[in-house]
């Protein structure tokens, strides 16, 4: 699903990443850990094309996002859904209406955005909560509605940063659990996190980067999420 | 259909971001409206003008001022001997100042300046010239007054008139180029959050920009709405006043038309200001959002 080649970002004399190879196969999920300017976000903005390499190819499906010019952007980004560590929801729309936003950019019929919004929402379990403001929502239900969002189009790829940075631990679990049962439909998932004990108990691939290296790498791991257990231990 | 579904949720995204302009809105507007009724008034006192000369430029009457000293019943005989004269009028000085004071509403001032007049009318315009040549030979002509004379001075303040009304268009657009950029601007940076998160979901380029220059547009159509209201009021008063006037005043008849074309006007107004408000606000988002 993702094929980055000896990838290098530059800022400056800064070398954000270094060198990077990386292989994460369709449908595994992915947690991207480091120290703080590891270059994790980097990393995530070359996949979303919002950066360039400064060298280095990075193929995602069969398109070649090192090479891709800027008018197929959109076509990118509607291959994949990206989650924030911020949410980035509009204040004055609801839940529902924050969700529908792209898909009525994209041109859908009105029954078919009523389908999938209401499919994502329940996905998330906010099915009944589709009509409040974010400002009427929890944290974590923010950021639940921000995963409704990414998954809305049912991208193959969906890209998280830090989506728990601004959370507290019960509700990271929830929203890390949430992301499991996602990868377990078949979408492969990407995320960041300075969440030792998530690392430690999911049971996931864990890609460590340090300086813009990839200093360790578990490889993939096919197991069902260990956070409930690990929550009860 | 999907196309008339994305545009048709633009022009409702056009909508909010129109009422999330709130007042600026109406100092754009009442500015823009300013502008192109300046524009449209140059091109109203053109037009007029443009119809008054038109209308000189195919009379069949001139005017003879005859000296005091000259009878003007011999000299009307001479000239309708002319085969190409088809009517001559003679307007004695008396009859003429008794006019003049029932119109401007005169309280007797001394003496009678005005002149004893022959109204000679042709069979064609062409004959003009010849036929004025020959009046010319005869005794006791103080002046003679005819169209054409008048139409190269209209003809002349036209131009200057013209000229200089499109020096202050060009300036005005300049104006208008600038406020709606600023304004679309400042809707563009109010609104930074939706654009970012519309790019992060792959929303095309078209679906973003799309509102603000429908944005600037409406700016456009409105403004040329509240600009021809003022030139269809002009139009009425002065236009029809000065008709009057201009018809006691010159030595000829005329048969005035309508005034100038409010109606092509206003498309010449409404064309300009969708496209200046249009082009200005379709740069300013590829400056501001493109990609
Ligand atoms: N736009 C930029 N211009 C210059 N330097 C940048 C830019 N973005 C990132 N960097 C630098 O690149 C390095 C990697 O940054 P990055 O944001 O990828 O780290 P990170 O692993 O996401 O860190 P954190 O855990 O704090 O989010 C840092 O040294 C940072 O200062
Ligand atoms: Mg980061």
């Amino acid at each position: 699903m993702i094929r980055l080649k000896n990838v290098t970002k530059q800022y400056g004399k800064i070398k954000a990443l270094d060198g990077v190879n990386l292989e994460i196969g369709a449908g595994e999920m992915a947690l991207l850990v480091g120290s703080s300017g590891a270059g994790k976000s980097t990393l995530m903005k070359l996949l979303y094309r919002e950066e360039r390499p400064s060298s280095g190819s990075i193929v995602i499906g069969n398109i070649d996002v090192s090479s891709l010019s800027d008018s197929k952007i959109p076509y990118l980004r509607r291959r994949m859904g990206i989650v924030f560590q911020d949410f980035k929801l509009l204040p004055h729309k609801s839940a529902f209406e924050n969700v529908a936003y792209a898909l009525r950019g994209l041109g859908a019929e009105e029954y078919e955005i009523q389908k999938r919004v209401s499919g994502a929402l329940n996905l998330v379990g906010l099915l009944e909560r589709a009509f409040n403001l974010p400002s009427e929502l929890s944290g974590g239900e923010q950021q639940r509605v921000g995963i409704a969002r990414a998954i809305v189009q049912g991208p193959p790829l969906v890209i998280a940063d830090e989506p728990t940075g601004n959370l507290d631990p019960a509700t990271s679990i929830e929203i890390f659990n949430l992301l499991s049962k996602i990868s377990e439909r078949g979408t492969t998932v990407l995320v960041s996190t300075h969440n030792q004990h998530i690392v430690e108990n999911i049971g996931k691939r864990v890609i460590t980067l340090d300086k813009g290296r990839v200093t360790s790498d578990t490889g993939p791991i096919i197991r069902s999420t260990g956070l409930a257990q690990g929550l009860k231990r | 259909m999907k196309e008339i579904r994305i545009i048709w949720r633009t022009l409702q995204e056009a909508l909010s971001s129109i009422k999330a302009g709130g007042f600026s809105n109406v100092i754009v507007i009442s500015i823009l409206a300013v502008a192109l009724a300046l524009f449209g008034g140059v091109l109203q006192l053109n037009s007029s003008i443009k119809q008054i000369s038109q209308n000189l430029d195919t009379q069949l009457e001139f005017s003879i001022y005859l000296l005091d000293s000259a009878g003007p019943q011999e000299i009307a005989n001479e000239i309708s001997k002319n085969p190409k004269v088809d009517k001559v009028e003679i307007v004695t000085k008396d009859v003429a100042w008794e006019r003049f004071r029932k119109k401007f509403q005169f309280s007797d001032i001394a003496g009678n300046p005005l002149p004893n007049t022959i109204h000679v009318n042709i069979h064609k315009p062409e004959y003009l010239q010849e036929v004025i040549k020959e009046v010319k030979t005869l005794a006791g002509i103080e002046q003679i007054s005819y169209a054409p004379e008048l139409f190269n001075g209209l003809e002349r303040v036209r131009t200057i008139l013209f000229s200089f009304g499109v020096l202050i268009t060009l300036i005005l657009a300049v104006g208008t180029i600038t406020i709606v950029s600023n304004t679309i601007q400042l809707v563009i940076k109010s609104r930074s959050l939706e654009i970012e998160i519309l790019r992060l979901v792959g929303v095309d380029d078209w679906f973003i920009r799309g509102p603000f220059i429908f944005h600037g547009i409406f700016y456009g159509l409105i403004a040329s709405l509240l600009a021809i209201v003022p030139l269809v009021l002009l139009q009425q008063t002065v236009w029809g006043s000065f008709q009057a006037s201009f018809k006691t005043i010159m030595p000829v008849t005329f048969n005035f038309d309508s005034g100038a074309d409010l109606g092509v006007i206003f498309v010449i107004l409404s064309l300009t200001g969708i496209l200046v408000c249009g082009l200005s606000s379709f740069l300013t988002t590829q400056k501001y959002i493109g990609t």
